[in-house]
């Protein structure tokens, strides 16, 4: 029962899950925002946030959807405040990873997080909470304020558009070359 | 989740220029493209959460826990 737990040894639950939370959110934040900086910014807003609010996170539910929902509504209450700043997507990886592993990694990964930043910030929501962080269908739709079933739409389309994005259009593109070329040509000859 | 810090519709959400969520969602993106997605996805978070975290951000933690210490003496 950790609700039942003294203030002290509360605290210390309440803390030992926002470390272990922290890296994630951070993968969040950077995918959400673009920018190793703003990132940063928004985590320590979060952090803030979560720390002064700690009596009304409830022991037991999930803390990774809480501290979204807190960097979610940080981050789009400063965007709308301020207008979109451009991002530092350019060169983010080469200036943040001590040792790079090889210069086309590096690459792939600018790569994934520009075509990222092309999604609609709905569908970008969607991937990022579903597809990555591993919220349920119920808890996105909760943050988001919107039904189910349109989470499920807006994760499909995301997932059409990133993949259109990333250049994946069909099975070629994923080594599959000779099944796909078999399936097309059993469709265009039936 | 807190009733304060709930996500809701009339919050601050991006607002829906590009696509309509009222209509059918259309095809369905093939499984293979979905996993390929889904693993570039994770490669990506990955990468990121591997990285150690920024000295800022562990300062913080530790200032926020001594200051509650220092109220609960």
């Amino acid at each position: 029962m950790t609700d039942a737990l003294p203030p002290i040894e509360r605290s210390q639950a309440f803390r030992d899950g926002l470390i272990r939370e922290m890296r994630d959110l951070r993968a969040f934040a950077v995918s959400l925002s673009g920018s190793f900086h703003q990132a940063d910014d928004l985590l320590q807003e979060t952090l803030m946030k979560a720390w002064q609010n700690s009596n009304s996170f409830i022991p037991g539910t999930n803390m990774r959807a809480w501290l979204v929902t807190i960097l979610r509504n940080t981050y789009y209450s400063q965007y709308r405040k301020r207008g979109r700043e451009v991002s530092d997507t350019d060169g983010i990886y080469s200036s943040q990873l001590a040792t790079p592993p090889n210069q086309e990694a590096s690459l792939d990964m600018a790569d994934f997080q520009i075509a990222l930043q092309k999604l609609a910030p709905e569908h970008r929501d969607v991937l990022l909470m579903v597809g990555a962080s591993g919220l349920s269908y119920e808890e996105t739709a909760e943050i988001c304020g919107v039904a189910v079933g349109t989470i499920k739409s807006r994760l499909n389309r995301a997932r059409a558009r990133l993949a259109d994005l990333l250049g994946i259009k069909d099975a070629s593109d994923l080594g599959m070359g000779s099944v796909s070329e078999a399936v097309v040509r059993s469709q265009s000859s039936g | 989740m807190s009733g304060a810090l709930k996500g809701s519709g009339a919050g601050p959400s991006p607002s829906q220029t590009e696509w309509d969520d009222d209509e059918d969602s259309g095809a369905e993106v093939s499984p293979l493209v979905v996993d390929a997605v889904g693993k570039a996805l994770h490669a990506h978070f990955q990468s990121i959460a591997e990285m150690p975290l920024p000295d800022r951000l562990l300062v913080l933690l530790a200032e926020l826990e001594a200051r509650e210490r220092r109220q609960d003496s």
